[in-house]
């Protein structure tokens, strides 16, 4: 076709001469393209990236630009619905508030109000400039002088991470789900959060709270729970959504779960009211009867009733019930009770107990290990030369607490003493990962060691507090824009794997952490990124190879069609568990030898009120928010844009404070201020705050400055304080302070 | 106001109305209070954020004292009631009603006086005070038009908001409930579950 | 008033300016400009652009509308909205533009409301002698925000080189674009 007029002028100016003779001034900021507009919608499957649940999406796009989010019929974790964080996704996406380019601080200054005096840097820069340092710090401190704050995934950044041999990666985990992964390993084998409610008759729920913090995945299975005839019974000293299906909820003092617990055991034992069959043929009970009898005896309803406020006869009735109305289950979830006192591990130790004692261990109606489709990892595709050792001084003391210390999780809570006091000047580079300075007891800690440190890279979505002591900032890509396979796991009795795929390309300059994993690997470690033919390693590569590996499709491209792959399988029960001695252990010899109690004993939690902090402190994530993450998303702002301490009216009324008035809210750790909000729901001895607000850059302009950080008042600790704690799983202990409320002056 | 209300009611039954042809249908007890109808709401129809428009709103009602309480959880938007009154009152005529019944607001002839919000007994008119305008829930009738459901109800994860045909609605459940302004005034197309579980 | 073409070429030398404030850019540019109605304010920019230390424009350039802790002014028509955001109608009103006319922006992350694409695209149409509807219609829809932006540019700029193109920008895109000189 030949040429018009308009196009022969269009394209001289494009790719010729232009206005400028030499060069086109258009021409290089603007290239040809195919002419028309394509107003083309399509419809994309998805899977959530807000938390590991990963709900499936379907996803409404027009001309590359997302219009809509939603659940994905015949998904197992979202059963067709998603959350409002979820559905909300879209405007993070599109949040103005995005890191966007690499950059590099000019100030050396480093304060949290100073100006950084930011200049834009190239990727190839920012690589060059972190391999050096990063390589300095390796050859002339070693390993130690690393510190990573960055979870262990994805695969290729565990890979980075192993290659160049870090020694002090940490994660949140203490402050999550560490304690309980530490006692199910040691009690039943790997850790699930799979519970078969559906077919439970009996739940009993010790402040596990997912209904309202909206995890779907759970929100959905309770429903059928209920439709299905069971009987839930909350225990919580704030009623919330959750409390509001169970037939009976027990305000009961924080702390006091432990008591219950132990109770209710003592009585399933008195009254040999215990799966018999599952208990004789799949625990280690026949083995240590005697001492497992002797060791909850002294745990009587009416002892409990003195620690927990809840009535003896309650907590007798409750163990009877569920004893009798099998089957019946006790989940446990992270925050909600898994890491929030001094004595986590024994109440996490407990309630294993307590399940195995109902006989469901992966049994219909009880906690089960998700089946799931095997995806073959990097390691396994392309086997890497050996690793390095990891020598060097742990920079948290995870190293005292040796089962943390093989689960390869935490310290939070530690890390501000360890650099700041145990190990100071040792950590010399860090880089940083999509964490908050709010996820960490006594953030202003955390800020004062992350000063003391010579270069710190920040690798965020979003413009973090920690961003503002950051040499080089780095923009992350989101779920939306990122491709993976997913495997399901929170509700996975038959297998079912969800695509992840970019439903809009990545804006600006934003790069995953995988492309990163890669870039720096050729860089510091080259030998552990070449597949055998020499080649580097190509992240799309590896996605097409494991996809066709695990049977999914013959491509990456393939399965994005497709979508969604579910192996409809019968549930065959186990009949060994991934423990040493091949059974459900309730008595756990290797705590024994390592000189911790082999059965859960009764601890009080750690700081208790007082006449200076006469209140218990509970905190919460509350539903419409994810953790730290989401407070800048404009639709999830206007929601919930700041919190508030909650208090009891008659508490509130003796202190002078009504709803509205600003208040003092102090720990042993710190002070922050929040108006009062009064609610009948809550025991009048507690104070409640809200987690994930109080973020300090005034670069989110919508979170920036609102409310206040729950974790102000949340004493970090040191490794001594945890050891001689007991708290051998090394709890984060993320409600354990002890406050007192006053009006604000 | 009382009196207000009677001369609208008694318009209201002169007035021809168009039956409902869509309607909701809402399980109070299967609601967790998520909000995620709220957030897809926005998010469809490309509503402002930070005025405090809201075309669905999740509202909690606490009920008792400490520890005998509990608390109520409505997600509510525009009724599109079979007698409504906001169409009504408007003195532009802004609002009307589609044939399938779905209540609309016409934005070039709405002034933004808010007299329609003073008469919604289900604080369903919405003032975006930036741009002078009254705005409300569609029930995503471009959705309908094309065969979708409304997009609040595509994300519940609990089946708590639910959708349909006014005919299979309108005998599951029962027209009122607790905080819930009674509905003989305007006949809102709303239903609600009032069983109890099986359990 | 200022011809057609020598519009033209100030309206993709300020787009350029904004996208990229850098002399290997814009040195040859300005100088051509020197011969224009303007040519005082082209000497001008060059000598801003080519005096002092080089690393002073690029953070204050960063300072304004990139920082990644906190840009002072977003240059993305959407985030002019409110509340902002991104790759909002502005976006997608600017990439059907783009389409129309058989280009697009040779940096794929970028969204198309970004003011330097905005600007340099009006210089483009003026070039390609577009109707004067469609300049008007183009002005409508995607420069009317401009003046009120660069003026605040102006005021907050503690860099005269980008000061100084921000008060260019705003006189160029206070004249509407149909009411060019042919």
């Amino acid at each position: 076709m030949p040429l018009s007029r308009r196009d022969w002028i269009r394209l001289s100016s494009v790719t010729g001469a232009g206005l400028f003779g030499g060069q086109s001034l258009f021409g290089q900021f603007f290239q040809p393209a195919a002419a028309g507009p394509s107003a083309q919608t399509r419809t994309l499957v998805t899977a959530c990236g807000l938390c590991d649940s990963a709900c499936g999406m379907q996803a409404t796009v027009t001309d590359n630009v997302l219009k809509f989010l939603q659940g994905l019929p015949g998904d197992q974790h979202g059963n067709g619905g998603i959350c409002a964080k979820g559905a909300s996704a879209i405007s993070t996406a599109y949040d103005p508030d995005r890191l966007k380019y690499p950059m590099k601080r000019t100030n050396p200054h480093k304060d949290l109000t100073a100006d950084p005096g930011w200049v834009r840097i190239t990727w190839d820069e920012a690589l060059t400039t972190i391999s050096q340092r990063f390589g300095g710090y390796l050859s002339q401190f070693g390993k130690e002088s690393l510190l990573f704050v960055s979870r262990n995934s994805p695969e290729l950044w565990s890979r980075f991470m192993n290659a160049i041999g870090v020694v002090n990666r940490v994660d949140h985990n203490d402050v999550c789900y560490m304690v309980d992964r530490i006692v199910q390993r040691y009690t039943m084998g790997p850790h699930t959060f799979a519970y078969d409610f559906a077919n439970s008759k009996y739940i009993l729920l010790f402040g596990w709270d997912l209904l309202a913090r909206n995890k779907v995945v759970f929100c959905h299975q309770m429903m059928a729970a209920k439709e299905g005839g069971a009987k839930v019974v909350s225990f919580n000293p704030m009623y919330s959504a959750t409390a509001r299906v169970a037939d009976e909820w027990y305000p009961i003092r924080p702390g006091g779960d432990l008591a219950v617990i132990l109770a209710i055991i003592q009585v399933l034992l008195n009254e040999n009211l215990f799966d018999r069959d599952f208990v004789g043929n799949y625990t280690n009970f026949a083995e240590y009867e005697g001492q497992i009898r002797e060791n909850f005896q002294k745990y009587t309803p009416e002892w409990a009733e003195k620690e927990s406020d809840v009535p003896a006869a309650d907590i007798r009735r409750i163990a009877r019930e569920f004893g009798e109305r099998r089957p019946a289950v006790a989940p446990l979830h992270k925050k909600t009770i898994g890491a929030n006192h001094a004595n986590a591990t024994q109440i996490a130790h407990a309630i294993a107990v307590l399940n195995i004692l109902a006989g469901t261990i992966d049994r219909p109606g009880g906690r089960y290990f998700p089946r799931t489709i095997s995806i073959p990892g990097v390691d396994a595709i392309y086997p890497p030369p050996s690793y390095p050792s990891k020598t060097g001084r742990r920079v948290d003391g995870r190293n005292l607490l040796p089962l943390a210390h093989e689960a390869n999780n935490g310290m939070f809570s530690t890390l501000a003493d360890g650099m700041l006091n145990k190990f100071p000047g040792m950590i010399r580079g860090v880089f940083w990962q999509n964490y908050s300075l709010g996820g960490f007891p006594s953030p202003r800690h955390i800020a004062e060691a992350l000063k003391s440190v010579e270069f710190m890279v920040v690798m965020d979505i979003l413009p973090v507090d920690a961003a503002l002591l950051a040499d080089i900032v780095l923009p992350s890509t989101m779920f939306l824009e990122g491709s993976d396979l997913i495997s399901r796991t929170n509700n996975a009795k038959s297998p079912q794997v969800v695509v992840r795929q970019p439903v809009i390309s990545a804006p600006f300059e934003t790069r995953s952490i995988g492309w990163l994993a890669v870039e720096l690997g050729k860089r510091l470690a080259p030998d552990y990124f070449r597949t055998d033919s020499g080649a580097w390693i190509s992240p799309s590569v590896l996605l097409d190879e494991k996809t066709k590996r695990a049977g999914l499709a013959n491509s990456f491209a393939e399965f994005r069609s497709i979508g969604m792959v579910t192996k409809e399988q019968p549930f065959v029960p186990r009949t060994t568990f991934a423990t040493a001695s091949g059974k459900c252990q309730i008595y756990v010899p290797e705590f024994a030898q390592r000189g911790y109690a082999p059965l859960p004993e009764w601890k009080p939690k750690r700081d208790l009120p007082s006449a200076e902090y006469p209140f218990f402190l509970l905190t919460y994530i509350p539903g419409v928010h994810r953790r730290n993450s989401t407070q800048n998303n404009k639709v999830l702002h206007e929601m919930m844009p700041e919190n508030s301490v909650i208090m009891h009216p008659s508490a509130a009324a003796r202190l002078g404070l009504g709803e509205g008035t600003p208040a003092v809210v102090r720990s042993r750790a710190g002070q922050i201020t929040l108006p009062v909000h009064l609610s009948q729901t809550l025991r009048p001895d507690c104070v409640l705050v809200a987690h994930g607000f109080g973020h300090v850059s005034r670069a989110l302009t919508l979170a920036g400055g609102k409310g206040a950080r729950d974790a102000d008042l949340i004493p970090d600790q040191t490794i001594e304080e945890i050891l001689a704690a007991g708290n051998f799983g090394g709890s984060g202990c993320i409600m354990d302070a002890a406050v007192a409320v006053e009006a604000a002056g | 106001m009382a009196f207000c209300v009677l001369a609208v009611f008694r318009l209201s039954v002169k007035g021809e109305s168009l039956m409902a042809t869509y309607g909701w249908l809402f399980d109070p007890k299967r609601c967790i209070d998520c909000k995620a109808c709220e957030a897809a709401c926005k998010q469809w129809n490309g509503v402002e954020t930070g005025i405090d428009v809201r075309y669905r709103r999740v509202r909690a009602v606490e009920r008792g004292e400490f520890p005998q309480v509990s608390v109520q959880y409505l997600s509510l938007s525009c009724n599109h009631c079979e007698a409504a009154t906001c169409l009504r009152v408007c003195p532009t005529k802004a609002i009307f009603r589609r044939q399938d019944g779905i209540v609309l607001i016409q934005e070039e002839t709405c002034v933004g006086c808010g007299l329609c919000a003073k008469f919604c007994p289900y604080q369903a008119m919405q003032l975006n005070w930036q741009r002078r305008k009254m705005e409300k829930c569609t029930m995503c009738s471009p959705r309908i038009d094309a065969g979708l459901p409304p997009a609040c109800t595509t994300v519940c994860p609990t089946r708590a908001l639910m959708w349909g045909e006014w005919d299979q609605i309108k005998d599951q459940g029962v027209d009122q409930v607790e905080n819930f302004s009674p509905p003989m005034l305007t006949k809102p197309a709303i239903r609600f579950v009032t069983t109890e579980w099986k359990g | 008033m200022m011809t057609r073409l020598d519009r033209a070429r100030w309206f993709q030398m300020a787009g350029a300016g904004f996208l990229s404030p850098d002399a290997n850019v814009l040195k040859a540019p300005l100088d051509s400009l020197r011969e224009t109605e303007w040519g005082e304010e082209a000497s001008r920019l060059l000598q801003w652009l080519e005096s002092g230390d080089p690393l002073d424009l690029q953070r204050e350039f960063v300072r304004l509308f990139l920082s990644p802790t906190g840009a002072v002014l977003p240059p993305w028509q959407s985030a002019r909205e409110d509340p902002p955001r991104l790759m909002g109608p502005a976006h997608e009103s600017a990439t059907r533009w783009f389409a129309r006319w058989g280009v697009a922006p040779r940096t794929p992350g970028e969204p198309a409301d970004h003011l330097g694409l905005l600007l340099n695209f009006a210089g483009f149409l003026l070039e390609q002698e577009a109707s004067a509807e469609e300049l008007a219609a183009f002005h409508q829809d995607h420069l009317t925000w401009v003046p009120a932006f660069c003026e605040r540019v102006a005021a907050e700029a503690r860099h005269p080189f980008l000061a100084h193109l921000a008060s260019l920008a705003g006189r160029l895109t206070a004249q509407r674009l149909e009411e060019t000189a042919p």
